[in-house]
């Protein structure tokens, strides 16, 4: 369990980290937590000739607010949790943060990472789609894409080789939320559903069932049509067949997730109208 | 390629410059080039927790960040803490948070990290900010209660005054516990293995060329290099076995992926490793036997073309004409199936040896993680030619091991040969991913059993039909626990007729070895088809088991295999755990919350019988300890024993202590060292407190007549007046007459340079010591998400007198998460093609603080007629927890006509379960069941 050998920079701005990419175009990785890339590179399940390391790179690690939540990718997942803008702005992703794995890899670990690494079973990918969240990316340009566009496949992204992930933005949107991951506990997941309800917007993402989180839309029109839980469930199974998605366990699991997610997302709703 | 890069940090204060390579994790900076050796590496992919180490104000795992990364930062290890850590460390030591201590660093700095950050932590904010943190020893009681005395101290239960704390905790806790990778002589290099990734074939090239060119490479070994110089590599109870040899690497055939084929050894790990990826091999794949079912009737695809069969051993008990009738007339009869899934020990520590040959002097020298010094010595010199008297085998500190390193794995044994052949010192530390597919593994079995019982629901007879997957290469004893399972299986109940077969069969997996109580599918098998009897004929299974177990009145009581079982109290533990779980409540509570609320709670019990200190184990059934005492007038207590977690030199110390009537920090335990202790059996099946225990009794009585002697002289009385009390020899006629321990030394020595006051006691195990245990809980199922969580965890033992009871039930705790483990969510897994998916710890899952349940102990202390009255008790908790979680669930999922055979009971099993059963719908009344 020891890597094959790098070469390794520490560039000091995203610009530095860019030209950098462009000179090693396809021979470089991005090092940000580290929490994923490690232990590939340590079981030499990915080799690569160069290490860029994004942790001195002072302009990818912040939050912001204006009209949007605005992150940099490099901010660590233990700093989402408590951050009161954050908690204030997308609690959602607060509260998926602090289930992104022990203290101690949520110490290290990014946004940015855990969108670039692409889990098809992690959750924060899940959010992104969920919060309707648009991802940055630079390079020779600046692109903007909405999560949805950015996953591809499993550990597939729509970031292209002289790219990095710079900042995400989330829509500041009142909404009762929840997530639900099996094994319910900060750490990989099997699978899971994430559930969003702001008034007329609802959305459904399932996450472990596919390559890529996946929005169910029978499920969502079931939701609007006024569909109980296990209704809406049933029918997000109707959604992984149009996916293609091949009839497993994993699937039982994001079902179970989901029904679960809607209880409980529905029993925040009342008590917001409640005591809202 | 070979760039280095200077980094400046601080660790632990103290500013640090040094030349790196930037592929240097932090972890092996620390480790290999400041030799700060109290941060440990179990995983080396982010799982276990035992790197970590504090950056920059905020922990981290230290096999994850690069040291190249920590430039300009400010690192503390365990070892600098100091006082810092003082309130959580004290508190880790008095709640025997500590076992074998390798995780302990990790859990100091998380811990530490963890009060600062929450001053008041509740009991769920502890455990979810340990959850990094994997401790395979303690079932993690000890810890999460320490962090919250550490909060509290308020809150603290307090030492109890019979049981001691552990004095193996001080090192641990101070980052000096001295593991195998923490031994570095001058000189060292490393070895890496490179393994067949392939089940069954035939290896048509291997070239090792390019490897040996590399730069920093000393060697690479094939077995046309080693095998011929290899002698016999069987561990001793096995050395007359007739089967095909065992050899250091694969030659022409491979026969499970995981099995060496070459060995590197290097300057450094990331230069063995980058060997190993330049060896070339190629391997003509042939279908590998994989299904122990079908094997054993398979006669096309053999293991070993040359035996004609895939089966290894067979043993059968005849079915006398009785038991046949009641298993065809009884009244009822009933038919049930266990499987027992492939499991991995995984302790903390992986294997790892460090030997060093020395050509001029003819010696060598090994350290090993080992429960067995001095099967190890004898091992290595059957299989390096080198004499025994010139081998020597040191293991300090082991970090956990379950049985895994009870006998001298093949691996160590090729480093120790390969060390002998260049005269050099080499260091293998196994990987995760090698622990997990070419260690050992175990429980893999399958039992059918048929109960006849009365109308009245007594039980007349059974028979067991029992299938072990032995892998490859049957190992170890392994080979022996087997039919054991059927000689024990009817355990503590009143079943007067039983007769079993055993079966064990070749696969092209993994081998077999032995883990926590190889012999546990004896309960297993038996209490899971219990309650599967107890369904089918409509009987609560207490109630079963109340009209069936053994009684105090009925004892001795001869089994139907002849052995025979005393001192025991099944009956008794039965009932202080119905009680403890006030069992008529739950089934109450149970029938209402699935009417109301549609939710599924499950209560399971299951009654363990362990067999220990088995006397007919040659060689482990015997032991010897030499006592000494010093000429301070302190002890100390020579043993082949370890530190592998059990709290020997604690518990032993006690043993000495008490018999001597010396103060327990006048007595010193020397363990670990083959030169400097008697031969023995090391730890291991469950034999420490009956066997070295008598052993340490043995040699104290023996010591103690010596003394009274002494004693007697310079008190001028008869020896029969002398006695010892409190730290003194003394008359026991005048209160105001005694010689000290110091004295007495002192008198001896005076015969001459190097005469000590010693003595040496032996003590060899009668038939059996049979400990007992009742295990109960109440689990709760999600019927959506198929996950279980444990409501209350009771366990009702009877280990005889308890040395410490705090030990005991640290063994329990650690066992019953094991236990856990196993029947929720430990599984071993190939693919079709035989090779293997679960190859560290992230996917092959052992439990965390979230999944350990809070354990309430009930101790009977029914004393053995062993000389200390103790029994056996380290591996029933694995056994007991099995049964007992896998009863609960399937009581739970019986409601709602959910039926399982197999473990591990995870989500997708639970979920598929529900789907048979058509009883998927979340609650009943508010869908029809769905179709599927
Ligand atoms: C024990 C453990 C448990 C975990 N549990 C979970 C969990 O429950 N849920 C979960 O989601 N994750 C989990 N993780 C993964 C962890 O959270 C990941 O580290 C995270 O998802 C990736 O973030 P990172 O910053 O560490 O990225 P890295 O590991 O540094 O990088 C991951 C990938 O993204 C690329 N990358 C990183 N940053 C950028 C960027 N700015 N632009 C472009 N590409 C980039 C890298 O090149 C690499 O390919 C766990 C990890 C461990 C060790
Ligand atoms: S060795 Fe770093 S987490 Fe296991
Ligand atoms: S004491 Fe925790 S792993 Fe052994």
């Amino acid at each position: 369990m020891k890597p094959a050998p790098f070469a390794y920079r520490a560039p000091t701005s995203s610009a530095q980290a860019i030209a950098l990419l462009a000179e090693h175009r396809g021979r470089a990785r991005l090092l940000a937590g580290g929490q994923a890339l490690m232990p590939l590179l340590a079981s030499r399940q990915v080799r690569s000739p160069l290490l860029i390391d994004l942790n001195r790179v002072p302009d990818l690690a912040f939050v912001s607010r204006a009209e949007r939540l605005r992150i940099g990718a490099l901010t660590r997942l233990r700093r989402l949790e408590a951050d009161p803008v954050v908690r204030a702005g997308a609690p959602l992703l607060a509260a998926a943060a602090a289930l992104a794995g022990p203290v101690q890899v949520r110490n290290r670990a990014t946004l940015g990472g855990a969108l670039a690494h692409a889990d098809p079973a992690a959750e924060l990918p899940a959010v992104a789609v969920a919060l309707d969240a648009r991802v940055e990316l630079r390079g020779s340009g600046v692109r903007h894409l909405p999560a949805a566009d950015f996953f591809r496949g499993a550990h597939q992204t729509a970031l292209d080789d002289g790219e990095l992930l710079a900042a995400i933005e989330f829509p500041l949107r009142e909404a009762a939320f929840a997530i639900e991951k099996i094994p319910a506990r900060p750490g990989h997941a099997l699978a899971g559903a994430v559930v969003v309800l702001g008034g007329e917007d609802r959305r459904l993402v399932l996450f472990g069932a596919g390559p890529v989180p996946l929005r169910p839309a029978r499920a969502e029109a079931a939701l609007a049509g006024g569909a109980a839980p296990a209704e809406v469930a049933e029918a997000a199974m109707a959604d992984l067949d149009a996916a293609g998605v091949p009839e497993d366990v994993t699937r039982a699991l994001a079902r179970g997730a989901l029904t679960r997610a809607l209880d409980r997302a529905r029993a925040t709703a009342r008590n917001q109208v409640d005591h809202g | 390629m070979a760039e280095r890069m200077t980094v400046e940090m601080k660790v632990n204060g103290r500013p640090v410059r040094a030349e790196v390579s930037p592929r240097t994790s932090l972890a092996d900076f620390l480790r290999e080039e400041r030799r700060l050796t109290a941060t440990q590496l179990a995983c080396e992919e982010g799982v276990c927790g035992a790197c970590t180490v504090s950056m920059d104000g905020a922990t981290v795992l230290s096999c994850l960040v690069l040291a190249v990364q920590a430039e300009g930062a400010e690192v503390w290890t365990a070892e600098g803490l100091d006082g810092a850590a003082a309130p959580l460390a004290e508190a880790l030591h008095a709640e025997h948070g500590i076992q074998c201590g390798y995780c302990t660093p990790g859990i100091l700095m998380r811990g530490g990290e963890l009060l600062k950050e929450q001053p008041a932590p509740s009991e769920r904010d502890i455990r979810l900010g340990l959850c990094g943190n994997l401790c395979r020893c303690t079932g993690y009681a000890g810890i999460v209660e320490a962090v919250a005395a550490a909060a509290d101290p308020a809150a603290a239960p307090g030492e109890r005054g019979a049981a001691p704390a552990r004095r193996e905790d001080e090192r641990l806790l101070a980052g000096r516990g001295e593991f195998v990778n923490d031994v570095s002589p001058p000189g060292t290099l490393h070895v890496a293995f490179l393994r067949s990734t392939v089940a069954a074939g035939r290896i048509t090239r291997l070239e090792t060329g390019a490897a040996r060119a590399l730069e920093g490479v000393v060697a690479v070994f094939t077995a046309a290099d080693l095998n011929p110089r290899a002698g016999d590599m069987r561990p001793t109870p096995l050395l007359n076995a007739a089967e095909p040899p065992l050899l250091p690497l694969a030659a022409d055939r491979v026969r499970f992926a995981g099995e060496p084929l070459a060995l590197v050894v290097a300057g450094d790990r990331y230069l063995a490793a980058d060997a190993v990826d330049l060896i070339e091999v190629e391997i003509e794949p042939e279908p590998p036997v994989l299904d122990p079912g079908g094997a054993v009737e398979d006669t096309d695809r053999l293991v070993y073309a040359e035996t004609g069969s895939n089966l290894y051993q067979e043993l059968t008990s005849p079915i006398r004409p009785k038991l046949r009738r009641a298993l065809e007339d009884a009244p009822q009869v009933v038919r049930a199936t266990s499987r027992q899934q492939r499991q991995a020990n995984a302790p903390l520590e992986t294997r790892g040896v460090v030997a060093s040959y020395d050509p001029d002097t003819g010696e060598l020298v090994a350290s090993l993680s080992t429960q067995n010094p001095h099967e190890a010595k004898l091992a290595i010199s059957r299989v390096s030619g080198v004499p025994a008297e010139q081998v020597r085998v040191t293991a300090r500190d082991v970090g956990g091991s379950f049985g895994l390193k009870v006998w001298t794995g093949r691996d160590e044994l090729t480093v120790a040969l390969a060390a002998r052949v260049l005269g050099r010192t080499l260091k293998w530390i196994e990987t995760r991913q090698e622990n997990l597919t070419a260690s050992g593994h175990a429980r893999m079995d399958v039992g059918e059993a048929t109960f006849a019982l009365d109308e009245q629901g007594r039980i007349l007879g059974c028979h067991l039909d029992h299938l072990e997957d032995t892998g490859a290469y049957p190992l170890g004893v392994v080979g022996k626990a087997g039919p054991f399972v059927g000689m024990v299986f009817t355990g503590p109940y009143r079943i007067p007729l039983h007769a079993f077969r055993f079966r064990s069969v070749r696969t092209n997996t993994c081998p077999r070895g032995a883990y926590r109580g190889p012999w546990a599918f004896a309960t297993v098998a038996r209490e899971q088809m219990l309650d599967e009897v107890a369904r089918a004929v409509g009987m609560d299974p207490l109630e079963l088991r109340r009209r069936n177990v053994l009684g105090p009145d009925e004892l001795p009581y001869t089994m139907p295999t002849r052995l025979v079982l005393d001192h025991v109290t099944p009956a008794q533990t039965l009932e202080e755990v119905a009680a403890r779980l006030d069992y008529p409540e739950v089934r109450l509570r149970q029938r209402r919350l699935l009417a109301e609320e549609g939710r599924l709670i499950g209560v399971g019990i299951a009654i363990g019988l362990e067999p220990s200190s088995i006397g007919t184990m040659q060689p482990i059934d015997r032991d010897t300890a030499r006592l000494r005492v010093e000429l301070d007038g302190t002890i100390t207590a020579y043993l082949a024993t370890g530190a592998g977690g059990q709290g020997v030199e604690t518990t032993m110390a006690q043993v000495v202590a008490a018999e001597l009537d010396v103060d327990l920090d006048a007595v010193r335990v020397v363990q670990g060292d083959t030169d400097a202790t008697p031969y023995g059996r090391g730890t291991g099946a469950s034999g420490t407190a009956v066997i070295t225990g008598s052993a340490c009794r043995a040699a104290a009585a023996e010591l103690l007549t010596m003394a009274k002697e002494l004693a007697a002289e310079h008190l001028g009385v008869p020896a029969e007046r002398v006695e010892p009390r409190r730290g003194v020899l003394a008359d026991r006629q005048d209160p105001g007459a005694a010689v000290s321990w110091a004295e007495l030394a002192k008198t001896v020595s005076a015969h001459g340079p190097g005469e000590r006051l010693e003595a040496l006691g032996r003590y060899k195990a009668p038939p059996m010591t049979w400990s007992n245990a009742c295990h109960g809980c109440v689990v709760e199922v999600d019927r959506e998400l198929g996950t279980v969580r444990i409501e209350r965890y009771v366990v009702a033992e009877d280990c005889g007198r308890m040395i410490n009871a705090k030990v005991v039930e640290g063994q329990i705790a650690g066992g019953v998460l094991q236990g856990i483990g196993g029947a929720l969510l430990e599984e071993v897994r190939y693919d079709a093609q035989g090779r293997p998916l679960t190859r560290g710890l992230a996917e092959y899952a052992v439990p965390t603080t979230l999944e350990a349940p809070a354990i309430e102990f009930v101790h009977i202390e029914t004393p053995s007629p062993t000389p200390g009255g103790h029994k056996g008790m380290g591996q029933g908790g694995a056994a007991g927890a099995l049964a007992c979680v896998f009863n609960a669930v399937a009581d739970a999922l019986a409601q709602v006509g959910a039926r399982v055979d197999r473990t591990p009971l995870d989500p997708a099993r639970i979920l598929t379960a529900f789907a048979e059963a058509g009883s998927r719908s979340p609650r009943p009344a508010a869908r029809p069941p769905s179709p599927s």
